[in-house]
């Protein structure tokens, strides 16, 4: 656009003319001078032709699968904070159980276990393990249930995992 | 809360996704960034100022978009796009078409504060708010742009 320098001197009054900042005297000098400068006519008018452009623009509706996603919020975060709360149940429990038997194996046993003896105590614990894993599905399939597959890695698996290898159990 | 919350996402879900829109230029990754935005609203729901949402939602939109805009600065940038949307009769106008173009290609912040206060219509002092601008800021930048556009116009049309 070809401004005359003159229009570059009121370029602050053309904005200051959009922000509704103008003193009456201001905006009549303004006025006042476009009349005489074309260039500035042309400026003042293609400001204001823009804002009106600008504010008939409507806002792009958001995508229904965003609307959708975003109505659901509320009940995902619930879902997820339930889930929360059932996996550490269950982790509870099972860690219960993990050292109720500990501590049963070591009161049954106080001179040291016989062979048999430690037969035994691995056969439970390999039914604790079974009790974990069962816990482990179940948290799965609750979190799978509310949230989705995604977050289906529950904590149980490692407990699992580590109690395990803590016993060489795995590799019997 | 949750009727609360349903009722801000049907007044507010717009204006949050065209800024994401807008500042993006990628429809999935706005509808990721409004979503994220409308997460942390849900999170923050008790503390929040009912009368203040709106401005509240839109700075933390914007907050988004510009931390994946640095993001994605590591990666090549997304070829611009037309911006299009739902709206039949606006995009049926050429002007209204370039002019949509013409504001996804402005700079930050040049880019929010015109689709904040000349597309969205909030007031100077929100305009501030949601862009952690001053008022003296906003209006400099906002005249700057409008300038931009203005030239661009002429330009187009001569």
């Amino acid at each position: 656009m070809n401004e005359s320098p003159d229009t570059k001197g009121w370029e602050d009054h053309i904005g200051a003319l959009l922000h509704g900042e103008l003193t009456d005297e201001q905006a009549m000098s303004l006025r006042a001078a476009a009349e005489h400068d074309p260039a500035l006519a042309r400026a003042i008018d293609g400001t204001i032709e823009l804002r009106q452009i600008m504010s008939k623009i409507p806002a792009e509706p958001a995508p229904r699968r965003l609307r959708k996603q975003l109505r659901q919020i509320p009940r995902r975060s619930r879902a997820a904070d339930r889930s929360g709360f059932l996996q550490l149940r269950w982790v509870m429990a099972s860690a219960s159980a993990v050292i109720a038997v500990t501590i049963a194996v070591s009161q049954m046993w106080p001179q040291g276990p016989t062979d048999s003896q430690i037969t035994q105590a691995r056969q439970e614990f390999n039914l604790v393990l079974a009790y974990l894993a069962r816990a482990n599905r179940k948290t799965s399939n609750s979190i799978r249930l509310n949230i989705g597959h995604g977050f289906a890695v529950p904590v149980t698996k490692n407990t699992v995992r580590i109690i395990s290898n803590q016993f060489g159990l795995d590799r019997e | 809360m949750s009727k609360k919350f349903r009722q801000w996402v049907k007044r507010y879900q717009d204006d949050a996704w065209s800024l994401a829109r807008y500042l993006l230029k990628d429809a999935s990754e706005a509808e990721d960034a409004t979503q994220e935005a409308f997460i942390k609203l849900w999170n923050r729901r008790e503390e929040l100022d009912p009368e203040r949402i709106k401005p509240w939602l839109l700075k933390v939109t914007r907050n988004v978009c510009l931390d994946r805009l640095r993001h994605r600065r590591l990666t090549p940038e997304l070829e611009t796009p037309e911006v299009h949307g739902p709206a039949a009769d606006a995009q049926r106008d050429e002007l209204v078409r370039w002019l949509k173009s013409a504001i996804a290609n402005l700079e930050e912040p040049y880019r929010s504060l015109v689709v904040l206060r000349d597309m969205q219509q909030h007031s100077y002092e929100e305009v501030a708010h949601i862009t952690e601008l001053n008022l003296s800021q906003v209006k400099v930048y906002l005249h700057r742009a409008r300038k931009r556009l203005r030239e661009q116009l002429s330009e187009i049309s001569s």
